[in-house]
């Protein structure tokens, strides 16, 4: 009971965090597929996690967690920032595009790792690269949701003028009294760590994290990002508790990436075909 | 009144033009006339803070600040862009709240009070009944109305216009300017780029003219047909 109780927490908000990141990530770029998956964001944490596999035999135990933890952020970190800098120059759909390269990228360098690896630690990573919600430590989940809830909360306090500024251009934000370097260099910050802890504890996990934000922007008309973003955090962590109950409950060892899909791709697809009916420029 | 000194605009080492002073009296519209890339918009947008392209000073209504690194723009200066960006669906009179933000706490929520100036605002520009339609389906010319809208709205008390009158038919053209002359004799400072020299010449008090890296201001009757040829070459 206690451990079903856990794997639903861990679901609502690990989902719920993947969401907001996806908001934040789509207001950030002005692109309404942006998405911590998209990007690759989330296979830079996998780059992390593969060498921490290497390196300590475990996933998401103690034993080197903090190696883990440690080489996931730097892989998230360093694709976050490599998307800042690009973004100068490179917008919209082609920067999607590259985030997908960074995605292949990354895969690659995860299968030379994995050369390395032992039949025990290759099975470990493609376990955990299904996506699950059922790893939960009793011991550390508690911080660990108690770091997301705080970063979350301090978002939704910084964040909601700052990206109601964003959505108009880099020139409203000056205008509205933001640093543009200070803007950034927190968001950052805040995805970086949200990012990589989800992904760390439930693996990469697809579709939530765009197509969430996406619901939320239909039912609100509303701009406003105090309502968006805490909307995306309860719809992120909504549609999390529903894929895992399904999971438990369809009796086949499905992989949790397969019922996100199923939900998430459809949603971008109805994204797309209106956004261009509307003629809005991805 | 706007009083700028010892003015010079450069991108990337490549100076584009300088001016020992100018001043822009309450209540006045200047015209800034050159050619391409004679660094109109980069002017326009330095004085807001939105480049580190200007060197110089400014004395905003007794207020002095040195442009550069440390250069916070003021609240009452608003820039009109050519075409602004607007990502999501956002109403037009979100558009328009969204000039006093700077002011708001970090909630960023508008107060009814806010609200029904921001309509009655639109009123003025007869975009009222427009208020909640997404703001990146109106026309350009519309669009264009609510951003001046939003300067109004935000209470500058000088409007910095990029080409107001790109995208604008030749009656809507004419009926831009008209507006903009009424904010000015209302008592705005009113300074706009614009590659229309007779529209310039028609409505505003003053042209700015951009001339072999030296910018000039002389009152618009005495701009002629052969100083213009002359800027434009």
């Amino acid at each position: 009971m206690e451990e079903r109780l856990l794997r639903t927490l861990n679901a609502a908000v690990s989902g719920g965090a993947l969401a907001y990141s996806g908001l934040i990530l789509q207001s950030f770029f002005r692109n309404p597929l942006a998405g911590p998956g998209v990007l690759g964001v989330s296979s830079g944490a996998s780059v992390g996690v593969a060498a921490g596999i290497l390196a300590t035999g475990y996933v998401a135990e103690w034993t080197g967690l903090f190696s883990q933890y440690a080489l996931g952020a730097i892989g998230a970190f360093a694709v976050l920032l490599v998307l800042i800098i690009l973004n100068k120059w490179i917008k919209g759909v082609t920067l999607l595009v590259i985030g997908l390269m960074i995605s292949f990228f990354a895969s690659s360098f995860v299968n030379l790792l994995l050369n390395l690896a032992n039949d025990v630690q290759t099975r470990r990573y493609v376990e955990w690269g299904f996506g699950s919600f059922s790893n939960v430590d009793s011991d550390t989940f508690w911080w660990y949701a108690f770091i997301l809830l705080v970063v979350m909360i301090a978002g939704i306090v910084y964040f909601s003028k700052l990206l109601n500024a964003w959505v108009y251009g880099e020139q409203q934000v000056i205008a509205s009294g933001f640093s543009l370097t200070k803007g950034r260099l927190l968001i950052v910050l805040a995805l970086g760590i949200l990012i990589t802890l989800v992904t760390l504890q439930c693996g990469p996990v697809s579709f939530i994290g765009i197509a969430v934000p996406q619901l939320v922007r239909m039912l609100f008309k509303s701009v406003h990002h105090l309502v968006l973003l805490t909307a995306s955090v309860i719809g992120g962590a909504l549609v999390a508790v529903l894929a895992d109950f399904i999971l438990r409950n369809a009796g086949l060892p499905l992989p949790l990436n397969a019922i996100t899909a199923l939900f998430g791709a459809p949603v971008i697809i109805f994204v797309i075909i209106r956004s261009s009916k509307n003629r809005v420029e991805l | 009144m706007m009083k700028l000194n010892t003015i010079s605009v450069a991108i990337k080492q490549r100076q584009l033009f300088s001016v020992d002073y100018l001043e822009f009296p309450k209540g006045t519209m200047t015209a800034l006339l050159g050619k391409n890339g004679s660094g109109k918009s980069t002017f326009l947008r330095g004085l807001c803070g939105f480049n580190q392209e200007i060197t110089g000073s400014v004395d905003f209504f007794g207020c002095e600040m040195k442009f550069g690194k440390h250069f916070r723009p003021f609240n009452g200066m608003s820039y009109v862009p050519v075409k602004q960006p607007v990502f999501g669906q956002i109403t037009l009179v979100d558009v328009v709240l969204s000039g006093r933000s700077a002011t708001r706490n970090f909630l960023d929520l508008p107060s009814k009070e806010e609200l029904q100036e921001a309509l009655e605002v639109l009123d003025v520009f007869g975009l009222r009944t427009f208020s909640q339609a997404i703001f990146t389906e109106l026309s350009d010319g519309e669009q264009k109305m609510g951003l001046i809208a939003r300067s109004i709205f935000q209470n500058a008390a000088v409007i910095l216009l990029d080409e107001p009158e790109a995208f604008l038919d030749v009656g809507n053209r004419a009926r831009m300017f008209k507006e903009l002359r009424k904010l000015a004799d209302e008592g705005k400072i009113i300074i706009l780029s614009t590659h229309q020299p007779q529209l310039a010449v028609q409505y505003c008090d003053f042209v700015a003219y951009i001339h072999e890296c030296q910018l000039e201001l002389i009152p618009a009757v005495d701009c002629s047909e052969e100083l213009i040829n002359r800027v434009f070459g």
